[in-house]
């Protein structure tokens, strides 16, 4: 039950994230967090996210917006592939079972 | 007179002419040099660990050995194409998606897909 | 006249279909045993038992070797010393874990019907204790595992026997392990079959890739690499986090799942823990 939830809930950030391309890093690495953490509801994190996240808040920090927003653009894409993962594979993984 | 003034000045432009090969020829060795460096690191490519391919030690052979890689793929786009998201020919492959999941930065990918196609 | 008609035939249909499309445990088992004995045609089922040492002759005299001197000897001597140390209300693990204790790893993990959950030896482990008021045991820590190698040890040859019962939360479960085992995860986008059966018998580097069939029936494993004996969940944790996955927590819902599904499979195998590996 709580799955079904979590996993239609996530449906909607995917679509949203093409704006995501605009805005600033600080907003990009909003978006990338978000998204992270409903992937990990689902058990689909993908461990590159986490730190590429924080090396893009240390680039920030120190004023170097293009670096920040280079790995700010990382962090987002694969956040979003890792959720896409986890949607995709809801169904995908009974292709794959042996003698099926 | 006009062509005594012009001669040295055709020198001069082949000579740059000859550099600027010289120095094309380097970046491209030195773009496969990269890309090698990158396909063979375990954080990075690490496609030997499932590809044999010429002077790379320690391979697997989940994957077909990198091979004539010109032949097989004259147009360097599909073999760009193969790398960055080979479910698309394949949706049961094992190879990782290097390009879609962003396993290889844009930069990293071109260099790799320079590399593998020296092979 | 047409509509009706689909009308009829389309709810049997779907019913079919989802009857077929949820195979029971005992024919994913089969499978599973066809697959591999048409994979390894040399190779006896029961062999894999010990994992990539049954694939390859070479590192199974390296491997031999090592067995010569069991790595994980010391762990089991722990194990038995603290297995009939009495607990804090005098009770022991004999009188926790039932009549055929220790010799019990043949039965789990297995469902439990008061929680409606998986329950591994672990955990079973810990509830013995804290019924008879001492602190539960930090799952991936030497104590547990000193625990485990004895009751591992004490079991041998005994031949995996786990069910699904017919309960809908036995077999939700299953299900759910099943999936765990076929969905792929992390940045590599591997599911566990995509090494252990597509890839199996493969080399990864200088790593031949083993069978799933005998993955359960070994552990706790004093690895090299650890320099100490763990548990069957430490390396589920590798083997996520190398393909760049956030791996679970150790004896987490969706891991006692994969293992009650992992363990289903090595149905009717022989024990043969503790292990050791590289
Ligand atoms: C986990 C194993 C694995 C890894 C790692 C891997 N590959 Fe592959 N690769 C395969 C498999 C399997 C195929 C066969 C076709 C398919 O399934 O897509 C393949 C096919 C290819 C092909 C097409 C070969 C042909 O002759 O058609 C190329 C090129 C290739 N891989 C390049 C790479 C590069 C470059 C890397 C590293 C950046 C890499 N692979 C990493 C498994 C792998
Ligand atoms: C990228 C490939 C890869 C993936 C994906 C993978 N593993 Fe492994 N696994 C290995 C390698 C390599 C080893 C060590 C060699 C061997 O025993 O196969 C190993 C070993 C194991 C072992 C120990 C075998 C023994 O004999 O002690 C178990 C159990 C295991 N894996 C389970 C899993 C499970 C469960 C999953 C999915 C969560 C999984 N693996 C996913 C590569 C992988």
């Amino acid at each position: 039950m709580m799955k079904t939830v979590i996993r239609i809930s996530l449906l909607l950030p995917l679509s949203l994230s093409a704006l995501a391309a605009q805005a600033g890093p600080a907003e990009t690495l909003e978006r990338a967090s978000t998204i992270y953490e409903q992937a990990l509801a689902q058990e689909h994190g993908w461990s590159v996210t986490e730190p590429l996240i924080e090396e893009a808040r240390a680039a920030m920090a120190a004023g170097d917006e293009d670096r920040a927003q280079a790995l700010a653009d990382r962090a987002l894409l694969t956040a979003e592939q890792s959720l896409k993962q986890a949607q995709d594979e809801k169904d995908a993984w009974q292709a794959r079972v042996v003698g099926r | 007179m006009y062509a005594q003034q012009l001669r040295p000045m055709r020198t001069l432009s082949a000579l740059v002419l000859t550099l600027a090969a010289i120095t094309t020829q380097a970046a491209e060795s030195d773009s496969i040099a990269e890309g090698r460096e990158i396909a063979a690191d375990r954080n990075r490519g690490n496609c030997y660990s499932c590809h044999m391919a010429d002077g790379a030690q320690m391979t697997g052979n989940g994957g077909p050995p990198l091979m004539q890689m010109q032949m097989r793929f004259p147009d360097r786009e599909v073999l760009k194409a193969q790398i960055a998201d080979p479910r698309v020919r394949n949706p049961n492959t094992v190879m990782p998606p290097y390009g879609a999941h962003g396993i290889l930065t844009a930069r990293e990918l071109e260099l790799v897909v320079d590399y593998i196609h020296s092979l | 006249m047409l509509r009706t008609f689909s009308h009829r035939i389309y709810p049997a249909l779907i019913l079919a279909v989802s009857a077929t499309a949820i195979a029971s445990p005992e024919e994913d088992r089969n499978a599973l045993r066809a697959f591999y004995e048409q994979r390894f045609p040399g190779i006896e089922l029961d062999a894999h038992v010990d994992g990539a040492y049954a694939l390859d002759a070479d590192k199974r005299d390296q491997w031999l070797e090592m067995e010569d001197f069991p790595p994980y000897e010391i762990a089991i001597d722990d194990g038995a010393d603290r297995y009939d140390e009495p607990l804090a209300d005098g009770s022991s693990y004999a009188d926790c874990l039932g009549n055929e204790a220790p010799v019990v790893k043949q039965y789990y993990p297995r469902f439990d019907p008061a929680s409606g959950e998986i329950e591994t030896l672990e955990q079973r482990i810990n509830s013995c204790r804290e019924a008879a008021g001492e602190e539960p045991l930090d799952y991936l820590g030497s104590e547990m595992s000193s625990l485990m190698a004895f009751i591992a040890y004490e079991s041998r040859g005994e031949r995996v026997a786990i069910e699904v019962p017919d309960d809908p939360r036995a077999q939700a479960a299953y299900e759910d392990g099943k999936e765990f085992f076929y969905t792929r995860r992390g940045q590599l986008n591997f599911a566990c079959s995509s090494c252990h059966v597509t890839m199996v018998g493969n080399a990864l580097r200088a790593e031949r890739l083993s069978a799933s069939l005998g993955h359960t029936t070994h552990w706790p494993v004093y690895r090299l690499k650890w320099k100490e004996v763990g548990p069957l969940h430490k390396r589920f944790i590798e083997c996520n986090s190398q393909v760049r996955a956030v791996p679970l927590e150790a004896q987490s819902e969706s891991y006692r799942n994969l293992e009650y599904f992992l363990t289903y499979m090595s149905n009717g195998m022989e024990l043969n823990g503790p292990a050791s590996r590289k």
